[in-house]
């Protein structure tokens, strides 16, 4: 997990500018070996053009397209996670009505602090803390529900509420599981940079070869590689970057909720 | 033809060695042919050649990298497989609270050691004694469930809680599919292997025949290939390598469970 570590200490442009270093230093080196190989060889030339150059580079290029299909599916995971767990709060928090006084009361103050601290750690960052408080809020949550049930008039009201308790809180690992470990793993980062390096540099290496040097195509190839990379990276995220998960269903509970104590 | 009992035994860097050993045979073998062939065929073959690499690369390409998704899927699989059962065991745990003692102590105390019997086999890698003993505390807590339904307070808890057992009992078996049974099979990996080592085949004939020296890119083809084919195996064992999926979820949950006021 250090690598995690590391690639989310850095800003996001500053990962841009490395990816796009290394795939262009790849290049130039590529390009020397060529040179140098050009003086002794001409056929090899015709070699490197029928198809090993293409060959590589259609396999660093699936490779990030599927790196980036993962990564979109963690990212639209993310974002049902948030929705679900909004729906499940909202349906409790109706359900309350069917529980007796003083219960009723308390659990949804209590569901009312759950979304305050969902949505207030967004804002300060501070998921740690977060996390703590919300386990905390479960447990009073749950105890509340248990002892309601034995009081109630009725104890399949009381497992009306207890049902979508136990799916918040079933959606809260979900959460942060998801939030926390559904990333790319270290050791796909560390075989794409390879594998962008490699080709890049068997580029160099093929134009050095043929002495035809094109700065403007290499470049463009090079930087369409590293955009893609600086996008799978923004998306694998899970806080921050260009793509936030948008806490629109949790804020539009809270004023719902807030709008019904006046 | 087990053929991914076998890889399972391997170290991983064993498999990049043999992927790039045959990898590098095949292109040397290739070379060879088509030296032998060069003097006696005319340019004009060697453009038909060409074009022949380039759409046995093509394929190539294509099949290790839709191989490549296919293994992500896995361990995405198992990765949820794992959260769900983690979750469905957490809301059996506080189902239980529900259930009148003595059944509730004891259904608790059984949930704990299912959840223990989890983590040790984690860590110690024996499945075959974790899965049988789990196996057998679902029948000891199915008999408390029945026990406990006829007598609890309101059928409709004894009956929710036998529900959530259910889905534990499910998630058991499902995971064991998922992390058992969804492998790349053996014959996937023979046709990999296979065609990877004739398109390099085919790479090499073609620069035999240009009579040309070999051609510096082919290391960077070959370990690019080697390397894609290496991660493919880390991902296809989940339990082993550098990718594997963590136990946060049932961690967490263990803590949870510890804690003191349950």
């Amino acid at each position: 997990m250090q690598l995690h570590g590391l690639l989310d200490a850095l800003p996001l442009w500053a990962l841009f500018v490395a990816t796009f270093a290394i795939a262009w230093l790849s290049f130039e080196g590529g390009f020397l070996i060529g040179k140098r190989r050009s003086r002794k060889s001409e056929r090899e030339r015709e070699v490197v053009g029928g198809g090993l150059v293409e060959g590589m580079m259609g396999l660093a290029a699936f490779m990030l397209a599927f790196t980036f299909g993962a990564a979109a599916t963690h990212f639209d995971a993310r974002r049902q996670a948030v929705l679900d767990e909004a729906k499940a709060i909202r349906t409790a928090y109706m359900r309350a009505d069917l529980l007796p006084e003083p219960y009723r009361a308390e659990i949804r103050n209590l569901l009312r602090e759950y979304v305050d601290v969902r949505l207030e750690s967004v804002r300060s960052g501070k998921i740690e803390e977060a996390i703590a408080r919300s386990e905390e809020l479960q447990n009073r949550l749950w105890l509340q529900a248990t002892t309601s049930s034995e009081k109630a008039s009725n104890p399949a009201f009381a497992e009306q509420f207890i049902q979508p308790l136990n799916e918040i809180i079933a959606l809260h690992t979900r959460h942060v599981i998801v939030g926390l470990e559904f990333r790319i793993p270290n050791i796909i980062w560390i075989v794409l940079y390879v594998i962008t390096a490699l080709a890049s540099a068997s580029i160099g290496y093929h134009s050095g070869l043929t002495g035809s040097r094109r700065p403007l195509v290499a470049m463009a190839v090079i930087l369409a590689f590293s955009t893609v990379i600086f996008l799978i990276e923004d998306l694998d995220r899970p806080k921050g970057g260009f793509l936030k998960i948008s806490n629109r269903a949790l804020a539009d509970l809270q004023m719902k909720m807030n709008a019904q104590i006046r | 033809m087990r053929l991914y009992g076998l890889l399972d035994s391997v170290p991983f860097i064993a498999i990049f060695a043999i992927s790039l050993v045959i990898a590098w045979l095949s292109f040397e073998g290739g070379f060879r042919i088509g030296l032998r062939r060069s003097q006696r065929q005319d340019h004009e073959q060697e453009v038909v050649v060409r074009s022949e690499v380039g759409a046995i690369l093509g394929l190539v390409t294509f099949i290790l990298a839709l191989t490549f998704w296919i293994a992500t899927f896995h361990f995405d699989s198992v990765r949820q497989a794992k959260l769900n059962e983690a979750n469905a065991i957490r809301t059996a745990f506080l189902r239980a609270d529900l259930l009148p003692e003595p059944h509730r102590a004891e259904i608790q105390d059984l949930l704990r050691e299912y959840v223990n019997i989890r983590l040790d086999a984690a860590r110690s890698g024996n499945l075959e004694y974790a899965i049988s003993r789990s196996e057998e505390l679902q029948r000891s807590l199915w008999s408390q469930a029945v026990a406990a339904s006829s007598k609890v307070s309101s059928p409709i808890f004894g009956g929710y809680f036998i529900q959530s057992l259910n889905e534990v009992i499910a998630l058991h078996s499902r995971r064991l599919t998922v992390g058992l049974e969804f492998r790349i099979p053996s014959g996937i990996w023979i046709v990999l292997f296979m065609i990877m080592s004739l398109a390099i085949l085919a790479i090499g004939c073609h620069a035999g025949l240009t009579g040309a020296r070999r051609p510096l890119v082919v290391i960077a083809f070959v370990v690019t290939f080697s390397m894609v084919m290496t991660l493919i195996a880390d991902l296809d064992s989940p339990r082993r390598g550098a990718l594997r999926v963590s136990h946060k979820a049932m961690v967490d949950l263990q803590n949870m469970m510890n804690a003191p006021n349950h």
